[in-house]
């Protein structure tokens, strides 16, 4: 029984090749005299029958997701560091222009005051020329940078301020649309992620917002954000996410008021 | 030009190189994909686990220490990532009718026979119970040594072998139950 332990004992590490060439000679000179030759031989067989599982290949969406993610982190990355370099710049700025004596700045506040004032009525307006529509133009593009480096913060209540920034947003470019379908996945914060619902609710005409809430259903686990999207897609009729609400209705490990709603849904869709 | 090893590369994107990720993504997503497809049986959850693993490398670069083997390092993300997974869940991570491997055609290159013997090898490992499934995963596929799976683990290296013998003589039995037939 000894023997038979001892041989036992050294077949992980002989099967694995981890023996040396003496501890393998001697392993295999044991294993040949010993009654439990068979049974050891056929565990060596399972070993080496796991050689015939063949390695299956990833499908290329799982590379275009990586892609997908990293691009979006980095451009969040980008813009929080321009962020920081304007801040910079306009405190600088600041310091130069300020006048010392408190007269003087007194007049400088009303200045800035009037020029915000009238900022505002011209951006108010929706007419103009076309330096007013540059002028909106940069500044729609500003709030996106800002939206998208908010999103990256590490503070909940800034990634909420970035989701909010975002709804002003004119016409979001691909880079804002896709950091708020990664806050939607991934954000560790479940309000930041509920509010994340609502942002892109605004831009569901976007084909990769409704491609991209689709597969959020699929993978969100918290029953509050599987039941707000089970609302976004009655709401926007979206019919390609009937399969999806099947799946939901039919597992018995989700919430019962969530396979409810997701029946009822499917109800709703036909 | 040298290649860098995978600790240099990610030193880069601990250091701010974020594309250099992209370059361990080709050494590891394949061998993180099959690692979960076999540990899970589902195809859609292991596509999601590769993200998630990526995107925590990502997330916490500024933790990484280098002080244990790459490959090493990264199956510990993925292993948290998996627990992670499920326990959200609170469902079984794998089980025969979850079991996408064990009844679909996913290797159009392999002949009849080799199709049935590769759906049977999946769906005995699918029936090991998951410690003993992982750790055989772990030192039959990725080649870690036991040494550095007791790390991974957390216990020692004696229970890991005994985990590798106990998956060893119960797919054996498994295999016996399966297809009547002595391996």
């Amino acid at each position: 029984m000894k023997k038979k332990d001892d041989l036992l004992k050294r077949l992980p590490d002989y099967l694995k090749g981890d023996l040396s060439e003496q501890e393998k000679a001697e392993f295999e000179r044991r294993l040949a005299a010993s009654s439990h030759q068979d049974e050891i031989e056929e565990l060596q067989k399972v070993w080496q029958k796991l050689d015939k599982l063949p390695d299956e290949e990833p499908g290329e969406a799982v590379t275009l997701r990586f892609i997908t993610m990293l691009e979006a982190y980095k451009a969040g990355q980008s813009q929080a560091r321009k962020q920081v370099r304007l801040r910079d710049i306009f405190n600088d700025w600041l310091q130069r222009w300020w006048p010392g004596q408190p007269v003087r700045q007194f007049t400088f506040s009303i200045a800035l005051l009037f020029a915000g004032l009238v900022t505002g009525y011209l951006m108010a307006n929706p007419g103009g020329n076309g330096d007013i529509g540059l002028l909106r133009n940069e500044v729609y593009g500003l709030r996106q940078m800002v939206a998208t480096s908010l999103l990256q913060s590490q503070s909940p209540s800034e990634r909420l301020r970035g989701i909010s920034y975002s709804y002003d947003v004119n016409r979001p470019n691909d880079k804002t649309l896709q950091a708020l379908l990664n806050t939607l996945d991934y954000d560790p914060n479940l309000n930041v992620r509920l509010a994340a619902v609502d942002a892109v609710s605004l831009f569901y005409e976007s084909e990769l917002i409704q491609r991209g809430t689709l597969e959020s259903l699929k993978r969100q686990t918290s029953p509050l954000l599987q039941m707000a999207l089970i609302e976004l897609m009655v709401a926007r009729a979206e019919k390609r996410s009937v399969n999806v609400l099947n799946d939901l209705n039919k597992n018995k490990a989700l919430d019962q008021a969530i396979r409810n709603r997701a029946g009822r849904a499917i109800e709703q869709l036909r | 030009m040298r290649t860098l090893s995978d600790k240099e590369l990610m030193f880069l994107v601990r250091d701010g190189d974020l594309d250099k990720l992209s370059l361990l993504f080709e050494r590891y997503h394949k061998m993180l994909y099959n690692f979960f497809l076999r540990m899970t049986g589902r195809i859609d959850v292991s596509e999601d686990l590769v993200q998630d693993v990526f995107f925590r490398i990502l997330k916490y670069r500024q933790t990484y220490r280098g002080d244990s083997l790459f490959n090493v390092w990264i199956f510990k993300i993925a292993r948290n990532a998996r627990i992670d997974y499920f326990r959200k869940r609170k469902i079984e991570s794998s089980g025969d009718d979850a079991n996408e491997l064990a009844s679909h055609d996913l290797n159009p290159r392999e002949g009849f026979e080799e199709k049935e013997a590769t759906k049977l090898l999946h769906t005995a490992l699918a029936r090991l119970q998951e410690d003993d499934r992982e750790v055989l995963l772990l030192s039959r596929f990725e080649n870690m040594k036991y040494k550095e799976i007791a790390g991974l683990l957390g216990c020692p290296e004696g229970t890991v072998k005994a985990r590798v013998h106990r998956a060893i003589k119960r797919l054996r039995d498994i295999f016996f139950e399966l297809s009547g037939e002595v391996i």
